[in-house]
């Protein structure tokens, strides 16, 4: 195919100097004349762009992901490129589905889906290896079962972000050995789910007292090798259970890489009712963060985060008074349990409360405040921008 | 300075040489570095052995329309993503690049070693935009791409991906 043969209009500065050039230009070249003059880009074909480009021309179909995957069926090359941009998040979510294709109900759909992460086919390990993010929505100790001569566990080689949320549908990973029935399957066991996967961050959401994950043992030690990050997301209806009693337990998980840990109380959510009280809010900070803080050996020099300490239902007993009322009631535990003065105040040095940004009437009365970038990284990471409020 | 000095000549890989302006040579990253390496040095063309002349027209073209525009910072990678967003094209630059496949293809590779940032993703978002609603097999017959799975391999792919979708 000839190449445009539009007369172009160039400005007199740009008009090629050479009268052979003035020719070329007007008269229309032949297929071949053209395939002889230009070598390197002769008669281009969509298949002689460089993967980058390709990828570049992926990432304008992203806001419809069945363009990708129509574009990942195309040939081998497409679908090696568009693979990372398709599986980069992968979600396990049976209840996104409700019931799989043959009406069962969706924990079956999770097993042939886990199934098949499990045991991918050959050829197609592109997809697995793309994943750098993995969200699980549920959990259950069925799906550690496996089928029979499969494997239940699942390698992601590339995966960076393991998400794991631990709302009300979860059960958690301490089902595993506190449950009857289940440590008779079980043999105690860690999660199989999550034993051969190597995350360098990883979020848990949803979290209250009982699902604070440091605190429940039998999360394989393997999890948390190569965790230099760990993020823990409540929301103010979860958070407070009343009567639940913390279970401090002695995880022995090596948190050798970790780097910081950010516990980050989301706003009220519209639907939900919110924390009564400033007292059990204050309770909830005792009991899930003072371990944190205070006992477990892993933590105990590693800067944590704290992000929203007061929820906004509590915002009329005023921030200061929040966060004096934290400091106090840690340091008087601390002190019971025969901690020196000066070691409750080196450890209280590494722990940071900050507020979101709209959050609050006078950001002076705070030690820090999350500025927008701060606040986009986590978007970024962790999805939850939604929840926020951003001032500009 | 004297009027030479506010062009440059570039030569393409058909041996025809362009003076140019330099205010519009300089869209391209490449060629505005090639410049500063080249200094003072007076009638010394620039070659451009990825570029033929039918293509460097065109892109001149480009260049000249976008002339006044602010060039993007060459470290626009973050803001690169957020443009990526949307497939939109401005109105001048999506009549300016109605042109069959083969000058569409030129132009994206040579605006990806000219440089030209802005231009590269007009011709990628018009690829992309040929892409949507299409079907894999409508795909492949518009830009002629031979479809080499096994069945098998197309079958699991597909199976894979309607898990995706969902």
């Amino acid at each position: 195919m000839a190449p445009s043969k539009k007369k172009v209009k160039i400005p007199s500065s740009t008009r090629p100097r050479h009268s052979r050039s003035m020719q070329a230009e007007t008269s229309p070249k032949t297929p071949t004349q053209f395939i002889n003059q230009s070598n390197t880009t002769a008669g281009a074909h969509i298949s002689h762009l460089p993967y980058e480009i390709i990828d570049h021309i992926f990432s304008y179909l992203v806001t419809d992901i069945r363009n990708l995957l129509n574009c990942s069926t195309v040939s081998r090359t497409w679908y090696q490129v568009s693979s990372p941009r398709i599986w980069h998040h992968l979600t396990l979510s049976p209840l996104s589905s409700g019931k799989d294709d043959n009406g069962q109900a969706f924990s079956s759909g999770f097993m042939k889906d886990h199934c098949r992460i499990a045991t991918p086919i050959k050829g197609t390990q592109y997809t697995f290896d793309a994943v750098k993010k993995l969200t699980i929505k549920h959990h259950d100790p069925q799906w550690c079962k496996g089928q029979k001569g499969k494997p239940s566990s699942f390698r992601l080689p590339n995966l960076q972000v393991l998400e794991l949320v631990c709302d009300s549908t979860w059960k958690t990973p301490e089902f595993h050995t506190s449950h009857p029935i289940s440590r008779t399957r079980y043999g105690g066991e860690d999660c199989r789910l999550l034993r051969n996967l190597y995350p360098t961050k990883i979020v848990f959401r949803g979290c209250h007292v009982q699902v604070n994950p440091l605190l429940i043992p039998h999360l394989p030690v393997s999890l948390f090798r190569h965790v230099e990050e760990l993020i823990f997301i409540s929301s103010d209806f979860e958070y407070v259970k009343p009567g639940s009693k913390m279970r401090i337990g002695s995880p022995k998980m090596l948190l050798n890489s970790l780097r910081s840990i950010t516990w980050i109380f989301s706003p009220k959510n519209e639907n939900k009712p919110c924390v009564p009280s400033f007292v059990e809010a204050m309770k909830f900070n005792a009991q899930a963060l003072f371990p944190l803080v205070f006992l477990l050996d892993q933590t105990k020099h590693i800067p944590i985060t704290v992000v929203n300490p007061a929820q906004e239902g509590i915002q009329p007993c005023g921030t200061r008074e929040s966060v004096h009322s934290i400091k106090n009631h840690f340091f008087k535990k601390a002190a019971k349990l025969g901690l020196s003065d000066e070691n409750i105040r080196d450890r209280w040095n590494e722990v940071n409360l900050i507020s979101m940004e709209n959050w609050v009437d006078d950001h002076s009365k705070w030690n820090g405040i999350l500025d927008r970038a701060e606040v986009m990284n986590w978007k970024i990471n962790i999805g939850i921008l939604s929840m926020f409020h951003i001032q500009g | 300075m004297s009027e030479k000095k506010q062009s440059v000549i570039l030569q393409t890989s058909d041996d025809e040489q362009f003076t140019v302006e330099k205010v519009v040579a300089e869209r391209s990253a490449m060629i505005k570095s090639m410049m500063e390496d080249l200094g003072d040095q007076e009638g010394q063309a620039i070659p451009l052995p990825n570029v033929s002349s039918s293509v460097l027209t065109k892109i001149l073209e480009y260049c000249d329309h976008h002339k006044n525009e602010p060039l993007p910072a060459p470290d626009a990678n973050d803001a690169d993503d957020s443009r990526r967003k949307t497939s939109e094209i401005g109105d001048w630059d999506a009549r300016w690049i109605q042109v069959d496949q083969e000058m569409l293809f030129e132009i994206i590779l040579a605006a990806n070693y000219l440089d030209i940032k802005p231009l590269l993703d007009v011709g990628c978002k018009t690829v992309a935009n040929m892409i949507k609603g299409k079907t894999p097999e409508e795909i492949r017959k518009l830009f002629n791409i031979t479809n080499d799975f096994t069945p098998e391999e197309e079958e699991q792919i597909r199976k894979e991906n309607e898990w995706a979708e969902e």
